[in-house]
């Protein structure tokens, strides 16, 4: 009796876990259907800004999906420096359900190099952009240069603090613009190589303004130039490349770009109604004050259209250009 | 008894060594600013090892030389039994490795739990339905209903 | 009188209502978290993170640095319990917290384990408030070459975390640290791109993850005896009613090992400021500090066989490093740990900018951190001596119930971070390797040292040679900490020449019980 008892609790519950996994096989409708989950990958580790990004705009885009109920979660799929990730959005079922944020130095470069499996970066569908800002070269305020022309006359090899992902910066600087430049490389990211500024152990670092601008504005840090091709509003009296005198086809590659992709081949139809629920969540009031409040993140929000022009844009450069960085990472040992 | 412990540490020693001499040889390929450590450290364990091996091959071990600040396994179980447990448990963490990655972890943890309880444990029934039920309760409302974790499918389930 | 002002100023931020409800919710939250293995403080943490959109700074620091100070003190019982890191950081807790478990002592080991990581967090709060000034310069001064002999000294922590008597430990503890070592170069190579022992791997690339090491090298050889004694933890051991009775006795343990305490939580905390280390050296180094500490060959030997000390050690070190690791992250924006990079997210979210107005303008809301550390831990401390006895008797469940459940949460705990395949095999191998280690008597302590500090000590080698040549060599900080390195790797011949020579008045050396 008892056995009996129990074997049908067996079958019961099985039963209850085959009905658990039904909705794995359940067909879509309409979209976004009521109740789904669309997972937001970031490719890098919480508590960043690739990461504070996603996890603040996210709710808002909930908000603005023409569904009754549901959820837009953040996950973070680390690895690789970011490339996992990426790669992870790029190869996900393109039904719409999976976003997230790429960074566009991350996909584009590493796979041309060979350092990673190859993906096309340009065939991505695009959502929008958070921003995209120009690297600004900086130096310790206390540092023996004062300008940018001190850096381009420095008899001394400039010592640049960086890790490898910042190589494509080091060799714009050095090959395309012909600073006399030596890379000190393993800095574990941009906050490290600037403390290593602050400290003066290297002359210079790169990165996006926002993360070292209350360092600038308490006089702490000097800004060189920076790789745009106008004025930052937030510095304007940085110049830019241009400014300085260098092509027009060589600025604005080397940007922080925070853009907003999805699996290639999402349906249209699909892909338009995740188009118009992003943006108006970046321009949404409620997502605007929470930004500002923050100080650190600042939105320029993009549109779809102009995000897929710039990373393809970066994606074409780093293309004609990949014989040339291959053979600058050759000569720090990276075959 | 001493036979097992004896080979046991001559094949783990001399695993070490094959892995640092193969380390050694990839460390030569590469530029001496990448392959530097990789060499010293693994000639260094290559060295130790050595050391070692020839230790455990030629001088009786005193009660000092094998005591180290670590964890020791229990010793009070014979011997067979407890390479038995050992394997078996093996054996099912292996299991559970593969039915997590077949079904995914939501759907492997009560299998696991459940079958572990039943066949490993030789508990009741009811006692492995309960337990397994509350566990499985617990994990769904913590990860899944709380947390909205999206835990991966497993293979069989993407093949759909 | 200046910094008073702030002092009070971030107290009474901390003592308004609002605060100490969102303190208390953190603090519930971040139990559970440090209690449950499979849930790292991170990934606790990150979750929690759209709740601060609208709270007030001081209100979010209460909220998130509550829950992120007593992981430290929660993990701790988990390792403790049932030999399975509750957190990275508090596996050393395991060496000689499990082995007392099993002898019926649970009760007293997360006694002491609770008051040393009580003193320790009021330390670590007490040192971040009256260092705050010279602090920033500090960090200043250390540049990659003093960092690299930091790692140094690390290394020669080897020594002391091999144990025992005689020469072969010695072999035998730098063989594990050496493999340790070489773990940990596996990945992309900062100085040149390379791909080193991935084998094609793109899951490699940023080298082995820490979490899934960590429970396989110290929770599967663990289960696997569990499994193969068929006991309780506990073993047959009867524990009577008497509990309460081992954690007053664990309570007292702490306090009569005060100075070690103290020892332990300014190791704690000067690792804690060191910008880029990581969370889980300081423990490591504070457990062989306490086991450094045994006034004899013998005493030494118990360490890792359930010496109270073993506990007391890295329970202080892993709370005070919070008020340490406070420093890199709000001054230079460099977070130790992923929890706290989340914290750092979140108080970037609050308008709060890391950098050197933190301890300017801002000086009151670091303040009410360093409360906010203090008084978490004085409010979860009680809270958890109320349900320690009910803890402590899950020692006493059978082996064979409680097995499958721990095993889950292992695979959960190595899983949840990355939802990577990779991680559940990396989990089983390094569960494998740390059988064999333990059964052929390789110590493991030693392997996770080298597998932490490893890279660190190689990147920072290739920097300093980079920016400086060799020159790095005769700066001052070099020298220093090169002395010290020295000192800490003769510390042991030292005190035992010293016994030698005193051998007759055993009275004076020995006041300890």
């Amino acid at each position: 009796m008892k056995k009996l008892f129990a074997r049908v609790l067996t079958v019961g519950y099985l039963s209850l876990l085959f009905i658990f996994c039904l909705p794995l096989f359940a067909s879509a409708d309409g979209f976004p259907e009521d109740g789904k989950i669309i997972r937001f990958i970031v490719p890098n580790p919480p508590g960043g800004g690739m990461d504070l990004y996603p996890r603040t705009l996210a709710p808002f885009v909930k908000n603005h999906l023409p569904w009754k109920e549901g959820e837009v979660i953040v996950e973070n799929i680390v690895g690789a420096g970011g490339y996992t990730g990426s790669r992870e959005i790029f190869y996900s079922k393109p039904d719409g359900y999976t976003i997230g944020i790429v960074m566009d130095q991350v996909v584009t470069l590493p796979p041309i190099l060979g350092q990673v499996a190859y993906f096309d970066a340009s065939k991505y569908t695009f959502f929008g952009q958070f921003n995209n800002f120009p690297s600004m070269i900086f130096t310790n305020s206390k540092s023996r240069l004062k300008s940018f022309s001190d850096l381009k006359h420095s008899k001394n090899p400039v010592t640049y603090g960086c890790d490898m992902q910042q190589i494509a910066n080091y060799w714009m600087m050095a090959e395309k613009m012909g600073l006399n430049m030596k890379p000190i490389l393993g800095y574990q990211g941009s906050s490290d190589s600037r403390l290593a500024v602050l400290r003066g152990e290297v002359d210079i670092s790169t990165s996006e303004y926002s993360s070292f601008a209350n360092y600038h504005t308490s006089g702490e840090l000097r800004i060189l130039f920076h790789f745009g091709k106008g004025p930052d509003k937030r510095a304007p009296e940085v110049p830019s490349m241009l400014d300085l005198g260098y092509p027009e086809e060589i600025a604005g590659i080397n940007t922080v770009a925070r853009t907003i992709v999805g699996p290639q081949g999402i349906p249209d139809d699909r892909a338009e109604i995740l188009r118009k629920a992003i943006w108006a969540a970046l321009n949404d009031p409620g997502f605007i004050a929470i930004c500002e409040k923050s100080k650190r993140l600042e939105p320029d929000p993009k549109t779809a259209q102009e995000a897929e022009k710039s990373t393809r844009a970066t994606a074409a450069f780093w293309l004609k250009h990949k014989d040339q960085v291959k053979a600058t990472m050759n000569e720090f040992g990276y075959r | 008894m001493k036979e097992i412990s004896f080979s046991g540490k001559t094949i783990m020693y001399a695993a070490i060594m094959a892995v640092t001499v193969y380390s050694v040889i990839l460390g030569m390929r590469w530029p001496i600013r990448a392959g530097l450590f990789p060499i010293i450290v693994s000639s260094v364990v290559l060295i130790l090892a050595s050391i070692e091996l020839g230790f455990s091959l030629f001088k009786k071990e005193s009660a000092d030389d094998t005591d180290r600040i670590d964890f020791k396994l229990s010793t009070d179980v014979d011997k067979a039994t407890a390479n038995r447990k050992t394997v078996s448990t093996l054996l099912w963490l292996g299991g559970f490795l593969f039915g997590v990655i077949l079904f995914g972890l939501p759907a492997a943890i009560p299998l696991f739990l459940f079958f572990y309880l039943k066949f490993e444990s030789k508990e009741g029934w009811i006692f492995s339905f309960m337990m397994t039920f509350v566990f499985w309760g617990f994990f769904y409302f913590l990860f899944i209903w709380l947390l909205k974790i999206q835990f991966p499918e497993g293979a069989l389930l993407g093949l759909t | 009188m200046d910094i008073f002002n702030s002092l009070i100023d971030g107290l009474v931020l901390i003592l308004q209502w609002k605060s100490i409800i969102y303190l208390s919710l953190g603090i519930v939250i971040g139990f559970c978290t440090g209690i449950l293995p499979g849930l790292g403080g991170g990934t606790a943490l990150a979750l929690m993170l759209p709740f601060v959109f609208r709270m007030a700074p001081h209100e979010g620091i209460a909220f998130l640095l509550g829950m992120h100070a007593v992981l430290a003190t929660t993990g701790e019982l988990t390792s403790i319990l049932f030999g399975i890191p509750g957190e990275p950081i508090t596996i050393a807790m395991i060496m000689d917290g499990f082995p007392m478990a099993k002898k019926g002592e649970a009760g007293r080991a997360m006694g002491a384990a609770l008051m040393s990581s009580l003193i320790g967090s009021f330390f670590g709060a007490f040192i971040l408030i009256i260092c705050i000034p010279i602090v920033r310069p500090l960090v200043l001064a250390l540049g990659t070459p003093e960092l690299l002999m930091v790692m140094v000294i690390g290394l020669t922590c080897i020594a002391s975390l091999s144990g025992g008597k005689g020469k072969r430990n010695l072999v035998v503890g730098f063989l594990a640290g050496g493999i340790g070592f070489l773990f940990s170069l596996v990945g992309e190579d900062p100085q040149t791109g390379i791909l080193r022992f991935t084998f094609g791997s793109l899951y490699l690339y940023n080298g082995i993850p820490l979490v899934p090491v960590v429970l396989g090298f110290f929770a599967i050889p663990e289960l696997i005896d569990l499994r193969v004694r068929g006991t309780s933890i506990a073993g047959n051991i009867p524990i009577e009613g008497d509990l309460s009775k081992g954690v007053v006795q664990g309570l007292k343990d702490a306090l009569r090992n005060f100075w070690l305490v103290i020892r332990c939580s300014t190791i704690g905390y000067g690792i804690g400021i060191l910008p880029g280390l990581g969370g889980a050296v300081a423990q490591w180094v504070a457990y062989a500090h306490a086991a450094q500490s045994a006034k004899s060959a013998e005493e030494r030997a118990g360490f890792g066989k359930g010496d109270v000390r073993g506990v007391i050690g890295p329970g202080s070190a892993s709370n005070s490093k919070e008020g340490g690791g406070i420093i890199p992250t709000i001054a230079f924006g460099i977070p130790a740990t992923p929890g706290m990079a989340v914290l750092m997210g979140g108080l970037l979210l609050m308008g709060l900018v890391p950098g050197p107005e933190m301890l300017t303008e801002n000086l009151h809301l670091t303040f009410s951190m360093a409360w906010t550390i203090a008084l978490s831990n004085f409010i979860c401390v009680p809270a958890c001596l109320l349900i320690l006895n009910h803890l402590a008797k899950i020692t006493t469940v059978r082996g064979s119930r409680i097995l499958p459940i721990l095993m889950v949460f292992v695979f959960i705990g190595a899983y949840s971070t990355n939802f990577k395949t990779g991680d559940l095999i990396v989990l089983m191998l390094s569960g494998l390797t740390g059988y064999f280690m333990v059964r052929f008597g390789l110590p493991r302590p030693p392997l996770f040292m080298g597998f932490i500090i490893g890279n660190l000590a190689e990147m920072y080698f290739g920097r300093s040679n980079a920016i400086y040549g060799s020159s790095w060599i005769y700066r001052p900080g070099v020298i220093v900490f090169a002395l010290i390195a020295v000192g800490v790797a003769l510390y042991p011949v030292l005190t035992d020449r010293m016994r030698k020579n005193t051998m007759g008045d055993r009275g004076g050396l020995h006041e300890r019980n």
